[in-house]
């Protein structure tokens, strides 16, 4: 009678688990559910050799044995159940040959529970166009196992995982890992509270929500000899071990597995070749970047166009046709230019997301972030800081939150501290009102200089935050090594609706999230501009008439005289005075202070607030960016010359002015120390840089 | 009218500052600063 072996199949997702399933069972398989739960059961059938016959259990894919999903909880309560009726005599862990290092941390957990564990490396037809090559003797050994190399497509290494199921015996079921490495005192008195079960097992009963028979949870929690941890503790202790896994992983591959780029003949090595060049990958990057802003101002500039005059039309549509007084006068001249500082934004930023999106949705921006890790760590940065560092030109609220998993606590304040610098999109809309003032709108050799300045502020932004992270690095010394890993994806052609949906999300956050600030702010800069203290607000009127009794002016530059009075002893314009002492050295006068003083909340006000301080009392109503080019200085002089507007973009460039970052970074710290820090470092590079250049350029 | 002008102005002013105060000063109660997306 032919001997019945039980083989469980197990592996990471997408590892071609099936397709060894199928080629192993052929049609005798049976599909059912777990009892209770809607995961399926995959079983089957096979005769290994003359006498022996296997029934092979196709497993869920999951990528670890710390369950997160039901499917994962089914891996584990099986492989820790030794009553279970499919608790497999062999189990036989299913890789992907390209992605070995990843599939790898599943196969050690599985071995550390001691059942004889066969590791299938599959797809070993791609090895050759990968340029990858494997030492099988030395990979054996290190693991202590069986390596079978297989290739489903061809139908190869099938008869070799049959033989090996059959000698099953001459497994070794040693761990890989010792678990006393990671915690000496608390494995130790583990394993003598219980000293005949496994201690992998043990772990993994008191970490997972599982049982096994003979003994439960509950069990370990009552023993009054053996303390209990608390959960947080339990999951550094979790923390630790993967840490140590991936330290065998990289040890033992670094001697066995090689990949040989050059080598390679497929189509995405080759692409590759190009695209993470050390000198061909960055000419490619910044090509691209410098086409995507030239676009941006190209296609935009018709819409913006329109939304402003729009909405300069929508204020005087309002003056005229509601009743006067003091509501239509909030609208016209707070509200509605708020609101249209807000609208104005909307085609730049959808291009630039849609731009990034396709970047993310065709698998370049991981060859992106594959590329700048070289050179980051010159910085003191770690390689995972580049997801900061890009993630940052949205906004740097996520990109803060996305230091999480850097593991070293230095590199990761560095990147918290240096993260604001880089372009967010609050800073686009003052960019871009700023650009189109001062930059002229001509094509030098058909490069668009206001797209060139763009994308130039945006170099600045990161150059920025590199040079001080390497200054910051020398105060933060790191003593231990971190790893960068990253899996670098198949090129895929961009799905619209994803990209529709990226784009139409980021847009409707931008309107949703900063527009509301920016209209709030409006509202409260018209109430601040429209009343003020005494008689020189009251009596402005009266007073200018008789300043300028001897001085004939038509009425209407009379009228703007009286405005411009006027918003100069409102309560703003007292407010704006008392700061330009400080600000007039870099080339700015009251009114721009105002602005720069409601957007130390947040970033993306300044637009709306001078459109506010500019509509208050006057009576044409004309587009913003009109508006701020006939702005003029007492001596006659355009206020956004040249000077002033770059000495803006560099104040803004470096200046912290976002309140909800520094909230942020003090919550992800835990400490007012650094977000104050911050504040104060940004706030002195941004003076410093917007004086030297106000004062060499003017 | 101006009664009306008036009160509705106050209200703007109101709303604006009750905004502005739950999102910067209170910030856990209001909606979080950044986009939909992320879990602050």
């Amino acid at each position: 009678m032919a001997h019945f072996l039980k083989v469980a199949l197990i592996g990471n997702p997408n590892t071609g688990k099936t397709s060894v399933f199928n080629a192993l069972t052929g049609l005798n398989q049976k599909v059912g559910n777990y009892p209770g739960i809607t995961v399926e059961k995959k079983e089957g059938s096979c005769r290994l050799n003359r006498t022996t016959k296997a029934h092979i259990l196709d497993l869920p894919g999951t990528y670890s044995l710390n369950a997160s999903s039901m499917d994962e909880s089914v891996v584990i309560e099986l492989l820790l159940n030794r009553n279970n009726k499919d608790f497999p005599d062999v189990a036989v862990v299913v890789t992907d040959v390209e992605n070995l290092k990843r599939n790898l941390l599943l196969f050690t957990q599985i071995k550390d529970l001691e059942i004889p564990t066969l590791l299938v490396v599959n797809m070993s037809d791609q090895m050759k166009r990968k340029g990858i090559s494997i030492e099988v003797e030395q990979l054996q050994a290190d693991l202590g196992t069986q390596v079978i190399l297989t290739s489903m497509r061809h139908q190869e290494g099938v008869a070799a995982l049959k033989e090996a199921l059959v000698n099953y015996r001459q497994l070794p079921t040693t761990p890989l890992l010792d678990l006393e490495t990671i915690d000496a005192d608390y494995f130790s008195r583990l394993q003598k509270t219980f000293p005949t079960e496994s201690l992998y097992k043990l772990w993994l009963v008191i970490t997972q929500d599982v049982n096994f028979s003979s003994l439960e949870r509950k069990r370990i929690q009552a023993a009054s000899d053996f303390k209990v941890q608390s959960d947080a503790v339990l999951k550094r202790l979790q923390q630790k071990e993967t840490i140590k896994r991936y330290q065998i992983i990289n040890q033992t591959l670094k001697q066995t597995y090689q990949v040989n780029n050059d080598a390679a003949t497929d189509l995405r090595s080759r692409i590759d070749r190009i695209l993470i060049h050390k000198v061909w990958g960055y000419v490619f990057f910044f090509a691209l970047l410098f086409l995507i802003f030239q676009s941006i101002f190209d296609w935009s500039s018709v819409p913006m166009d329109f939304i402003d005059s729009s909405f300069a039309q929508l204020s005087q549509w309002v003056n005229a046709e509601l009743p006067p007084g003091l509501f239509t006068s909030l609208l016209a001249e707070g509200i509605i230019p708020g609101l249209g500082g807000i609208v104005i934004f909307i085609p730049q930023i959808a291009f630039l997301f849609l731009f990034i999106s396709l970047l993310e949705e065709s698998g370049y921006m991981s060859r992106v972030v594959f590329l700048m890790d070289r050179g980051l760590r010159r910085f003191g940065l770690s390689g995972k800081s580049v997801i900061p560092l890009i993630s940052g030109t949205a906004c740097a609220i996520p990109a803060v939150m996305a230091t999480r998993n850097i593991e070293n606590w230095k590199e990761r304040l560095l990147t918290i501290l240096v993260t604001p610098f880089t372009t967010c999109s609050a800073r686009l809309p003052v960019y871009l009102i700023l650009i189109s003032l001062v930059i002229p709108e001509r094509s030098i050799l058909g490069i668009n200089a206001q797209g060139l300045t763009l994308m130039g502020l945006y170099i600045l932004g990161f150059a920025m935050a590199l040079l001080s992270s390497w200054i910051l690095k020398s105060y933060f010394k790191t003593t231990t090594k971190s790893y960068f890993v990253v899996e670098m994806p198949n090129y895929k052609m961009p799905q619209l609706k994803n990209v529709g949906i990226t784009v139409l999300e980021k847009t409707k956050s931008f309107v949703t999230e900063a527009g509301k600030i920016i209209l709030a702010f409006s509202v409260l800069l018209w109430l601040m501009a429209s009343f003020g203290p005494g008689e020189p607000f009251t009596k402005a009127d009266t007073i200018v008439r008789e300043a300028n009794i001897n001085n004939p002016l038509t009425e209407e530059a009379l009228e703007a005289e009286i405005a411009s009075y006027r918003l100069e002893h409102s309560y703003i314009g007292i407010l704006g005075k008392a700061i330009e002492p400080v600000i007039r050295p870099l080339g700015y006068d009251w009114k721009i202070g105002i602005a720069l003083i409601s957007s130390f909340a947040a970033r993306e006000v300044f637009v709306g607030s001078l459109a506010t301080i500019y509509s208050v009392g006057s009576e044409e109503e004309t587009p913003i960016k009109n508006k701020m080019a006939q702005e003029k200085r007492a001596n006659g002089q355009v206020v956004f010359d040249l000077a002033t507007g770059i000495s803006l973009m560099l104040f803004y460039a470096f200046s912290m002015q976002c309140m909800s970052t520094l909230a942020i970074v003090k919550k992800e710290t835990n400490s007012w120390r650094w977000p104050l820090l911050q504040l104060g470092l940004m706030t002195v590079i941004a003076y410093v840089t917007a004086f030297a250049a106000y004062q060499i350029l003017s | 009218m101006d009664w009306l002008q008036v009160l509705l102005v106050t209200l703007a002013a109101f709303l604006a500052l009750r905004l502005l105060y739950r999102r910067f000063w209170m910030p856990s109660k209001s909606d979080s600063s950044c986009g939909k997306n992320c879990d602050c």
